[in-house]
């Protein structure tokens, strides 16, 4: 961490300067000019009174140099003055496209050919009957996800520190990895980085391949289907690395399960890496099978949990740089304290405060941003989720009938989710205590409030409860 | 200026750069052409900011001077202008003039404080290409690249260098064209062995292939390629310099994909094949056919059929080693590979139905063009 933000805080003495500098020509020149000869430029570094300036193209070059060279020094040199001159640089790094998918070459066209030669999604959804793919390296992975564009905070700085040990040590020292954590935390974006630094380090050599669990289960039908399971298998067979991400819905699926056990037995004696992902540890997906779980509780099990304050600021503050936008520090740092649940709502919330702003032309304030918030927060919370909903999806989780509730019973098997039950009603519709006592069967309120603060304590230290407590918040939320 | 040049010279070079002009930009600057004089030449300019291009042709300079001309108007004039062999070109401050016995014109001059400058390089060449070559092999090049920019590199064609040789392809995912340019000594320029070890390979975007061949004219005989910070300046014999931007991306690795064994090969005349891929078009919507080897009767048959429509099939002689095959394709995929085949004879080598085959020329020595398709699968 500490090193992470020292570089942070170097880099930003150079931006500042570059955007003192481009502040100062944007008020000289024509916005389309501006555009043409500034976008995407940017202070490499500054060498033996030099400042080396990268650009976007041969052209860009040609007219800073020899049209702007006066103005930009000029800039420089109130902050600076010990540059002397300037020299731009052309941009070759790859990564600036945003398609550099290192594998794949000729697949077959779709049987419409009509179709496949419009669509170009071709590439994501492959056929994926074709082992031919993975013959040479079809990996299914989005480069856009890296180790470098990834903001290591606590909250999941183990679970990064293990990926990267993998990518060093394939399938020997942490295997299976299993990660697990909410929704939009972060762990698709872990997994798919390993895979792209396999494939970047060792392109030739290394098969790997991402799957979700939902994607392997629809292969596994249609094989069924088409009575071409043996080549799933050995497809499956051939890759050094494979990942699945949200192994969690592979519960109840017998069959999947049973194929699944098979690969991955079958990669795990030849030290090939497997690395899986889940929403919950491996101990809370129902309906898994023992040997599967006893299976991916052997190798190496992290977690990833709700990102702290200052990791939401940095999460915010890259995002926002790489959409060229600007936001002034205590904006940004008002939204991190307000969107506390995931990384994808934080992401949400800031698309949306960039369109609003740009389309209506206004930089953003802070009444704006508790405007946007206010909306969103809203909606979060009003889903239409009421008591019922929540008697419901309990009774359901626990197995007991929803009349349970409101029974005298103290039996633990009742009582304890009761208590959830008042602790969600609490927290999430925000009821009375004296309302949740009456609710649940005409109790005194000091009955609710001491459910209440029963489960709040016991969530502090137990965490097989806070594990169960999220699902039970997904299922609420996701499930009208 | 004023500057007497030669009608038809002026024409070429006009149209040429005109074509390099930015359209529908904001910057209005880049839709003119920049006229200068310089060391005794007339020198015109053009740029997209992708592409650049400098043209100087001769001229008789009485004045020496730098403007800028609206490119569609000065070429829309000139290419309609035949009343001299010889035209003079004089500049106030305002307009451009050109007159001869019976017609005066004004062209309105644009202030060209903002034209871009056009990078230039002192590099030398990387390597050469000859102008016939080049021209040949366009065509190849060209029916596999793709036309969507959401795979840029895609768009290009992939250069990689070897000792001998060059290996040039394009792809859009689909099918890929690969063509093999031998390079003698002469060929390569002394920054090329650095270039080997170093493992670069470049894309170069498909438009600047299209500009390459557009400017290519008898009097062009090699054609000089430098690389110079991402970018590229193709140098031609006729005085006229063309820089373009590089792709910036990593091309596939196809090589991986191209198969080396086959279990059938096939001779067969390219003609009959082309018209029974035509006739076959006729009657599948979705632009598929069949393609059957039969290798008792040495025969390949095509069929196509559609129930709203009908059908059809052609039955050719073709000469047929190995195993029998059943393969489905995309027509117009299958056609564009073997339209482009510069022999009489067309190679197909098959491995079996849901693999790649590879399609060549019989007199395979030239340019060593290999077109692989991917088959649908069934």
């Amino acid at each position: 961490m500490g090193i992470f933000k020292s570089k942070n805080q170097q880099k930003l003495n150079k931006e500042d300067l570059w955007k003192a500098v481009l502040g100062e020509i944007e008020s000289t020149v024509s916005e389309a000019q501006f555009v043409t000869w500034f976008k995407g430029t940017s202070i490499i570094k500054i060498e033996n009174h030099i400042a080396f300036i990268n650009v976007a193209h041969g052209f860009a070059k040609e007219w800073l140099e020899n049209k702007f060279n006066g103005q930009i020094l000029k800039a420089l040199n109130k902050y600076h003055p010990e540059i002397k001159n300037i020299q731009c640089l052309i941009d070759s790094s790859k990564k600036n496209i945003t398609t550099t998918k290192k594998i794949d070459a000729v697949v077959a066209p779709k049987n419409n050919s009509k179709q496949a030669t419009h669509k170009n999604d071709f590439f994501v959804n492959y056929d994926k009957n074709n082992n031919l793919f993975l013959n040479h390296n079809f990996s299914n992975l989005n480069p856009r996800y890296t180790f470098e564009n990834f903001i290591i905070g606590e909250n999941n700085q183990l679970a990064h520190a293990a990926c990267l040990s993998v990518t060093e040590n394939l399938g020997t020292t942490y295997n299976p990895l299993f990660i697990y954590g909410g929704v939009g935390l972060g762990k698709t974006h872990l997994l798919q980085a390993v895979g792209n630094k396999i494939l970047e380090n060792n392109s030739l050599e290394k098969k790997v391949y991402y799957t979700s669990s939902e994607d392997f289960t629809n292969e596994i039908i249609t094989s069924i289907q088409n009575k071409t399971i043996e080549n799933v298998k050995n497809k499956y067979k051939q890759v050094d690395l494979l990942i699945i991400d949200d192994i969690q819905f592979i519960s109840g699926k017998e069959i999947t399960q049973d194929i699944f056990f098979h690969i991955f037995n079958f990669l795990y004696q030849i030290n090939k890496q497997i690395i899986i992902s889940s929403d919950r540890s491996p101990k809370n997906i129902s309906v898994l099978e023992e040997r599967l779980r006893s299976r991916f509780e052997g190798g190496m099990i992290v977690d990833i949990s709700l990102p702290d304050l200052e990791t939401r600021i940095a999460i915010l503050k890259s995002k926002i740089e790489e959409k060229n936008f600007f936001l002034k520090d205590n904006l940004i740092e008002y939204i991190a304290q307000n969107i506390q649940s995931n990384i994808r709502e934080l992401e949400g919330i800031l698309n949306k405060i960039i369109a609003i702003s740009q389309l209506k032309k206004i930089n953003p304030n802070l009444d704006f941003i508790k405007s946007i918030l206010k909306e969103n927060i809203n909606n979060q919370k009003k889903k239409g989720i009421t008591h019922k909903h929540i008697i419901k999806v309990l009774a359901d989780f626990y197995g007991i009938n929803e009349n349970d509730f409101f029974t005298k019973t103290r039996k633990k098997r009742i009582a304890f989710p009761r208590q959830i039950g008042m602790y969600l009603m609490k927290t999430e519709l925000n009821a009375s205590f004296p309302w949740i006592g009456d609710f649940f069967g005409g109790r005194d309120h000091s009955t609710a409030i001491h459910g209440y603060e029963k489960i709040k304590q016991q969530l502090q230290d137990d965490e097989k409860l806070q594990d169960d407590l999220n699902y039970i918040k997904d299922l609420l939320y996701s499930k009208k | 200026m004023n500057i007497t040049t030669n009608l038809e010279k002026l024409k070429k070079v006009i149209s040429l750069a005109e074509k390099i002009t930015g359209k529908n930009n904001d910057l209005p600057i880049l839709s003119s052409l920049l006229l200068e004089t310089e060391k005794g030449l007339l020198k015109i300019s053009a740029t997209n900011l992708e592409l650049g291009i400098i043209l100087k042709i001769g001229a008789k300079i009485e004045k020496n001077g730098k403007i800028a001309v609206p490119a569609k108007i000065i070429n829309n004039f000139i290419n309609n202008f035949n009343f001299i062999n010889k035209i003079q070109l004089k500049s106030d401050e305002k307009f451009l003039n050109i007159s001869s016995n019976n017609n005066k014109t004004k062209i309105k001059i644009i202030s060209n404080d903002d034209f871009p400058i056009i990078p230039q390089t002192k590099k030398e060449f990387l390597f050469k290409i000859k102008a016939d070559i080049l021209r040949e092999i366009i065509n190849k090049l060209n029916i596999s690249v793709s036309n969507q920019d959401t795979r840029l590199e895609f768009t290009g064609v992939n250069i990689i260098f070897k000792d001998n040789y060059l290996e040039l392809a394009s792809t859009d995912s689909f099918r890929l064209s690969k063509i093999i340019i031998d390079l003698n000594n002469k060929e390569k320029g002394s920054n090329y062995k650095e270039i080997i070890e170093k493992k670069e390979t470049l894309i170069i975007p498909f438009n600047t292939l299209l500009e390459i061949n557009r400017i290519i004219d008898n009097n062009c005989k090699e054609i000089e390629f430098i690389t110079d910070q991402n970018q590229i300046f193709i140098k031609f014999d006729n005085d006229i310099l063309l820089t373009s931007r590089l792709i910036n991306g990593k091309y596939p690795d196809y090589s991986q994909i191209i198969p080396q064994k086959f279990n059938t090969k096939v001779n067969i005349d390219k003609n009959s094949l082309l018209q029974a891929i035509r006739l076959a078009l006729v009657f599948n919507n979705k632009g598929e056919l069949n393609l059957k080897i039969d290798n008792k009767k040495n025969q390949l048959i095509i069929n196509s059929q559609e129930q709203e429509i009908g059908e059809n099939k052609t039955i050719l002689e073709a000469d047929i080693q190995g195993d029998n095959q059943d393969i489905v394709f995309n027509s117009k995929y299958l056609l564009d590979g073997i339209s482009v085949v510069d022999s009489d004879i067309v190679n197909l080598k098959i491995i079996d139905s849901d693999k790649p085959i590879i399609i060549t020329e019989s007199n395979n020595k030239k340019n060593n063009f290999e077109y692989i398709l991917m088959p649908i699968k069934k």
